[in-house]
Parts: C-alpha cells; sequence; structure tokens
C-alpha cells in the first residue's frame, strides 16, 4: 500500500466520521415520500441516462370528453371537450415572501419566485437559473406533486451562477409538498407539517407553458376554445370544422385560423405571427383578422367562428402538453384558449419528415425491421433535444447519447459508455445496428417509424410494433374509451403477449392524476401520468429495471413502460397502445 | 450493467426463501441507515447530494422492503441499490458535473503547520475532479474495502477496469499532489 492509499484511506474514514444521521428524521422522511424525491434542489436538466420523466400532473378535469361514439377507436383529439382546467387558485407568479417562517426582503423575494400555469406548467426562476416542469395539486387537500425538472440550460447549477442561484423557490416543488391559498395572493406550502414557504403574488406575471416541442408544419383540428372567463374554462368546440394550419420553425410561429376548403374554397379566418420565447411565451405578435378566401376575396363568418378567432386573438402563449395531443394557445394568465390536434386515423398519414423532430416524441421501444433478421428491440429515450438509444447485446447495454439540432440533425453522438463502443460478438444483424447508430446523422420520425439516417448503412427505420415472432398474434380487442384513473386503480394481469409466468401489474396513485405502476416478474416501476386515457409523461423509477428481465417479460415492462395510450375494452380489458394506437399489450382483471 | 441486471432479476422474491414474519423497516433504518450515508456522502463527494442519493435509495428500499429484507444480506442489498441509484444519477447527470477548476486546488496547497490538514484538504478536493467511476472505485475500495471483483460486480465492469481505473484515478491524485 502506498502512502497516497493509506491517507486516501484514513482520509476517506475521517471524513465519513463527520457525517452525523438521525434515524428517526430518516423514518419521517421516507414514509412521508410519495414518490423518490428528486433531488433536493434542482436535478440534472439532461436527464438522459436515466431520463428521468416528470411525475407532475396536470389534469384536464373530472368530466373530460365527450368521444364519439361513432368510432370509439379514435384518439380523443378528435372529439369535443368541455374540460375544465382546474389550477385557477394556484395560477399566476408567486414570489418566496417567506422561508422556514423567516420573512425575506423584497429583493430577494423576488429573486426566487415561481409561476404556476393554468396548463399545468410551472416554471420557477431560482435566482438566475430557471427549471419547470409539470405538476400536479389536489385543490381538496393541497397536496402538490413535481418531478423532475431541468434547467434552462442544462447544467444545475450551471457554471458560475453560485452568487446568483438562489434555490428558496424549490423547496415549494418537492414531492409530498401540501400548498393551501390563503386568500388571492398567498399560498402556504407545508411540507410534513411544517411550513416552508409563503408565496406571495407578484405584480408581473409571466405566462408559464410547456416549451413547444412540435416543430414544423402542422394541421390541426381545432377542439376546444376558452370561453375567456377567469376560471379558464374549455369550452366544447362551437365550429368544429375549422383548423390551425401553419409552421412553427425554431423560435417562429406563423399559424392561421383556417375554414378548410368548401364549395367556395378555403378561408382563412386570422393569423398569427409571433416569435416563441423559452417557455412559449409569444412576442412580436402580429395578428390579422380579415377572413378571406385564398383568391384575396373577402369571405363571410360562419356561425360561431367568432369566438375562435377571438381565441387565436388573444392568445399569448404557445404550449404542448404532450406527443399528439395538439397544442395550446394560451391566453392571459396563462389560461387555456384554444386546444388544437392531430386528426385522428390514417387519413392524416405519416407525420412528414419535414416534421422537425423532438426528443420528446421518438421515446419508446422501437423495433428494427429488415427482412430476413430477428427483430431487434430498441429502446429510446428523449427529453430536451437529446435522445438515448439503448440496444442490448451479448456484451451488454449499448447505450448512445445523441443531441438533435433543431431540424433534427445529429449535433453529438457520444456512447452512453465509452468502454462499449462495438460488440464483435453480436450477430451481424447488431453490429449493423451498433455501426448504424454510431454513425447516425439525422433522425426522423413518421407518425408508426422512427428513421435513423447514418453513414454505416443510409436509412434504418424501426416501428413501434412488436413483431408477431416475438409478440404473438395480438388478439381481437376493441378498445371502446379511454381508461380513466378509477379503472386504471384496479390490478390487472397480462393476458397479451403470453409470457412464461404470469405478469401482474398494480396502479397506484403518485398525484390526483399520475399513476405509478408495478409490475411483478420484473419488478418493474414506473409512473404514468394520464390524462384522457393518453400518457402526458412518465418517470421510470427503476432506469436500469427495464433490462433485469431476460426475455419477453422484460421487453413487455419496456412497452408498458413507454405506453402511449391507456384504453378500457368492450370486455372491460386493459389495453395498452402504441403512439399510432394499435394493440401493445392486454391486461384482464385480477 | 449485465451483471447488475442479473442481479436485480436474482432479488426477485421468487427465488428467495421466505422468512416470516418480515423484520421492520425502522430496524434496519437504525442499523444500516448510517452507514450508507457515510458512503453516499464519499460517493457524491457533498452532503446534499448524499441526502439525495441516501432519500432516494431508501424510498425504493421501502417501497420494496419486502424483497430487501428477504435478501440474505439485506445490507449488501441495500448498498447495491445505493450504488446503482449513483451510477444512475451520474450517467444522468454526466453533462451536468461542476468540474472544479483545477486552479482552485492549487491555491489550496498551503505550507505551514496546517500542512497536514490542507494537504488532506486538497486531496478531498482532488477526489472531486476524478470522472465519477474513478472515484466510485477509490471509495468502494478504499473505505468500503471491496475486493476488486465485488467492485466490479457492483458496478457492472470487469475485474481488470475496475483495476484500470484504480491505477489511473491514483495517478491523477499523484500528478496533482504538491511537489
Amino acid at each position: 500500500m502506498t502512502d497516497l492509499e493509506d491517507r486516501l484511506r484514513t482520509l476517506l474514514s475521517d471524513r465519513a466520521d463527520e457525517i452525523d444521521f438521525d434515524p428517526s428524521a430518516w423514518e419521517q422522511r421516507i414514509e412521508s415520500a410519495p414518490s423518490p424525491r428528486r433531488s433536493r434542489y434542482a436535478v440534472a436538466g439532461l436527464a438522459l441516462a436515466a431520463a428521468a420523466a416528470l411525475v407532475g400532473a396536470v389534469a384536464l378535469g373530472s368530466a373530460v370528453l365527450d368521444r364519439r361514439e361513432s368510432d370509439p377507436t379514435s384518439p380523443p383529439a378528435t372529439t369535443s371537450t368541455n374540460a375544465t382546467v382546474r389550477y385557477s387558485p394556484l395560477a399566476g407568479t408567486w414570489e418566496t415572501s417567506a422561508s422556514d417562517g423567516v420573512p425575506r426582503t423584497a429583493e430577494e423575494a423576488a429573486r426566487s419566485r415561481i409561476t404556476f400555469g393554468e396548463s399545468g406548467w410551472w416554471r420557477a426562476d431560482a435566482g438566475c437559473v430557471v427549471v419547470g416542469g409539470f405538476f400536479g395539486w389536489d385543490p381538496q387537500t393541497g397536496s402538490f406533486g413535481a418531478g423532475d425538472y431541468g434547467p434552462s440550460n442544462g447544467a444545475m447549477p450551471p457554471k458560475g451562477t453560485d452568487d446568483c442561484y438562489d434555490p428558496t423557490v424549490l423547496s415549494g416543488v418537492w414531492p409530498g409538498s401540501v400548498i393551501t391559498p390563503q386568500g388571492p395572493d398567498t399560498l402556504i406550502v407545508r411540507n410534513g407539517g411544517k411550513e416552508f414557504l409563503r408565496l406571495t403574488r407578484a405584480q408581473s406575471s409571466d405566462l408559464p407553458v410547456r416549451a413547444v416541442p412540435a416543430r414544423g408544419s402542422i394541421d390541426y383540428a381545432v377542439i376546444a376554445v376558452g370561453d375567456g372567463q377567469s376560471d379558464g374554462l374549455l369550452v366544447r368546440n362551437p365550429a368544429p370544422w375549422l383548423h390551425l394550419r401553419g409552421t412553427i420553425a425554431a423560435n417562429r410561429a406563423e399559424v392561421s385560423l383556417v375554414r378548410p376548403e368548401s364549395a367556395e374554397g378555403e378561408c382563412v379566418l386570422a393569423s398569427l405571427t409571433a416569435t416563441i420565447q423559452p417557455g412559449g411565451r409569444l412576442t412580436d405578435r402580429q395578428v390579422s383578422s380579415e377572413p378571406r378566401f385564398s383568391n384575396g376575396s373577402s369571405c363571410r363568418l360562419l356561425p360561431n367562428e367568432g369566438a375562435a378567432i377571438a381565441a387565436l386573438k388573444a392568445s399569448e402563449a404557445l404550449g404542448r402538453l404532450a406527443p399528439d395531443r395538439g397544442i395550446f394557445l394560451l391566453g392571459p394568465a396563462g389560461m387555456v384558449n384554444l386546444q388544437a390536434t392531430p386528426e385522428a386515423g390514417p387519413a392524416v398519414g405519416p407525420l412528414v419528415r419535414s416534421e422537425v423532430l423532438a426528443a420528446e416524441t421518438v421515446s419508446g421501444l422501437w423495433w428494427t425491421n429488415s427482412g430476413g433478421s430477428d427483430p431487434i428491440p430498441v429502446f429510446i429515450r428523449g427529453r430536451q433535444g437529446r435522445v438515448l438509444a439503448i440496444i442490448n447485446t451479448p456484451c451488454g447495454l449499448i447505450m448512445r447519447n445523441i443531441a438533435l439540432g433543431d431540424a433534427g440533425e445529429v449535433v453529438a453522438n457520444e456512447a452512453g459508455d465509452p468502454s462499449l463502443t462495438g460488440c464483435a460478438k453480436a450477430p451481424p444483424s447488431v453490429r449493423s445496428l451498433i455501426a448504424t447508430l454510431e454513425s447516425v446523422r439525422e433522425i426522423a420520425m413518421t407518425r408508426a417509424e422512427l428513421m435513423f439516417v447514418s453513414e454505416a448503412s443510409g436509412l434504418l427505420t424501426l416501428s413501434t410494433q412488436p413483431p408477431e415472432s416475438v409478440w404473438g398474434h395480438a388478439p381481437s380487442v376493441t378498445p371502446v374509451r379511454p381508461a380513466s384513473a378509477d379503472d386504471l386503480r384496479e390490478d390487472w394481469r397480462l393476458r397479451y403477449p403470453v409470457t412464461s409466468e404470469p405478469l401482474e401489474i398494480s396502479f397506484g396513485s403518485a398525484s390526483n392524476t399520475a399513476r405509478y405502476w408495478t409490475m411483478s416478474g420484473c419488478a418493474g416501476q414506473g409512473t404514468a401520468l394520464v390524462i384522457d386515457g393518453y400518457v402526458a409523461d412518465r418517470e421510470p423509477l427503476g432506469f436500469s429495471l427495464p433490462f433485469a428481465c431476460p426475455g419477453l417479460p422484460g421487453l413487455v415492462e419496456m412497452g408498458l413502460d413507454q405506453a402511449y395510450q391507456y384504453w378500457m375494452g368492450a370486455d372491460r380489458e386493459l389495453i395498452v397502445r402504441t403512439r399510432e394506437g394499435t394493440t401493445l399489450l392486454v391486461f384482464e382483471r385480477r | 450493467m449485465g451483471t447488475r441486471q442479473h442481479e436485480v432479476t436474482g432479488g426477485r422474491v421468487s427465488e428467495l426463501p421466505r422468512r416470516a414474519p418480515e423484520p421492520p423497516f425502522e430496524a434496519f433504518l437504525a442499523a444500516n441507515g448510517h452507514a450508507l450515508l457515510r458512503l453516499a456522502f464519499l460517493l457524491t463527494g457533498n452532503r446534499h447530494d448524499a441526502d439525495d442519493l441516501l432519500q432516494d435509495t431508501l424510498t425504493d428500499i421501502y417501497r420494496h422492503w419486502t424483497k430487501v429484507s428477504q435478501s440474505h444480506v439485506p445490507h449488501a442489498y441495500a448498498r447495491r441499490m445505493l450504488v446503482n441509484r449513483h451510477t444512475s444519477n451520474h450517467r444522468r447527470r454526466s453533462s451536468t458535473e461542476r468540474p472544479i477548476d483545477p486552479a482552485s486546488i492549487r491555491e489550496a496547497r498551503v505550507i505551514g503547520d496546517q500542512e497536514r490538514v490542507d494537504s488532506d484538504q486538497a486531496l478531498w478536493q482532488r477526489l472531486s475532479i476524478l470522472a465519477p467511476r474513478m472515484r466510485d472505485v477509490l471509495v468502494l475500495r478504499y473505505y468500503a474495502d471491496l475486493d476488486d471483483a465485488s467492485i466490479g460486480e457492483l458496478l457492472g465492469i470487469r475485474t481488470g477496469t475496475v483495476r484500470s481505473t484504480a491505477a489511473r484515478a491514483l495517478a491523477i491524485l499523484r500528478e496533482e499532489e504538491p511537489s
């Protein structure tokens, strides 16, 4: 043993001895934790390797959707809605007027502040560091839930911000927090019964929305418009024929409210161009609302179109809840003005490659589909412009961290584990896939396919649908409605695919809309934020667990972890579906 | 990682003999919490991250208490969970690490009566500039007293990689030693 090693051993022991521990305090801490606590202050922003998603919740109300009986399998995107957004008491920007019972100066209060949006999005300004995420809040109990959140530039705290980083407000977004309004302008944040924070409504309010991951051309159906009232009520779309059409570039939105072509031709009712600020706020807005046909002649408004025009004109921010759920236009104080979503069904066709890829949308379990060789599962997570692709090989997991530019181009591509950059003992198809991942220069996605353009193999297309050779033949099931929170509360047993040993799943509540699931067999856990049967976000609690189970059970767990839709079937079975709506898993009640 | 997967799978309740009654989580916490926190502190290098790491780990243990309590060596099982989570965390935060400016370390070299204390402080700081895996290997080797095979198993890397990682880490620490 060298002197250095001796010193190291002594030093480590000495430093460890300085650490105190109070078992009773930790007991309380653990038992009161509804979900794994995130970092005391902010956690990593890129959230890649574990790709932690958000636990937070967005409630679109209990009386949510008026489903179309004529096509029960179509996603709610095309249905009318009278959803109620319930975060009004929290909506707005709040300053930390007191922390741990100690009043803060006006300057301190303004330095660390938080904004809650009707959209379910929160944003905190922790001094010079900005973080944000989804939240869930139960108005009855005050119970608040938020998960991992990322800083604006990926580092926490970013370099050089020690003297301006003020994490005080972040103690308010710990899991287990209870937020209670005290009058219209004060919020009390408690945790474990103790008052942590006192928040006072700020004079000026920012607009909090989730940054818009949908970039590119859009042609969305308008499914709901706001009623302009302060309670932020979304109302049934009075003019369901309207579309929101245009382009959303890196920081520029150009959208129009359009009555699609009819006998008289297409009428553009109103147009909005604006610059999209980080967080979704629209600046430099220019709105025109002179309804005109494409030939320039004036067109008359039809009944009920005025409300949608008013909603567009009053929009001050752009937001998006989840992949395939379209976008929101938000008005003053974060109220939802208008929601527009992609149309359902094959008529829309694939989202074309010209749609710039958002990393969030590619998360999932994908499969290679090259004829002649066995399909290979590829597990992909994406967040904040980065994609993590993982494949299981005879050499272990091979991971690629891929950073994407605004146009979906690969700007960085690194091995997740530098010691694993290839696998000579893998079959040729796996080696080819590895080579593709190592040399990928562009990623694009259609509705059901993910495409890697690489130096090694040109174009590689992945599919979301598990191959029959692995998954078996899908049973005939009829999805009739999105699964509600009450539906998911049941315990379920896997019916499809058929595994060698029974797999069971249980759902619990992480917040009022977030459900965490526990699966037997693989001991897997995850949290799914389920809105109207759609998974808006998710948090895998054990990153390595999806790979812990060899064979089909592990893949089933991956599939579940990356499910996009939960639906109830005609025989009361639970149908977990892929992003494009095909059956992935079927559970029956235990 | 492959080894870890196997071990996670190996921890399944169905593969382990049942014991009854299940010991209370509180007793486990009282017996092992301090040691886990100490290890968490050395792995992360600061108390805040250590608290977070232990919190996350204990929450996992609490949720899977039946399984953990039925393992033959609950403390080892818990330690594995903690190290796994730590590994996962620093993968997640791989681009968010806060490197310490080496210049600030050199400024810490003070010669005099406080030489030993300062030298320890400098060594502690130098540990923080090591790559996370290097630090993990050193902590598990020189604090947890694990052999290289066990460290490799715990971190999901080969024993040879453990040795080479440790050697590189020690070399870096030596390079930074005050002459």
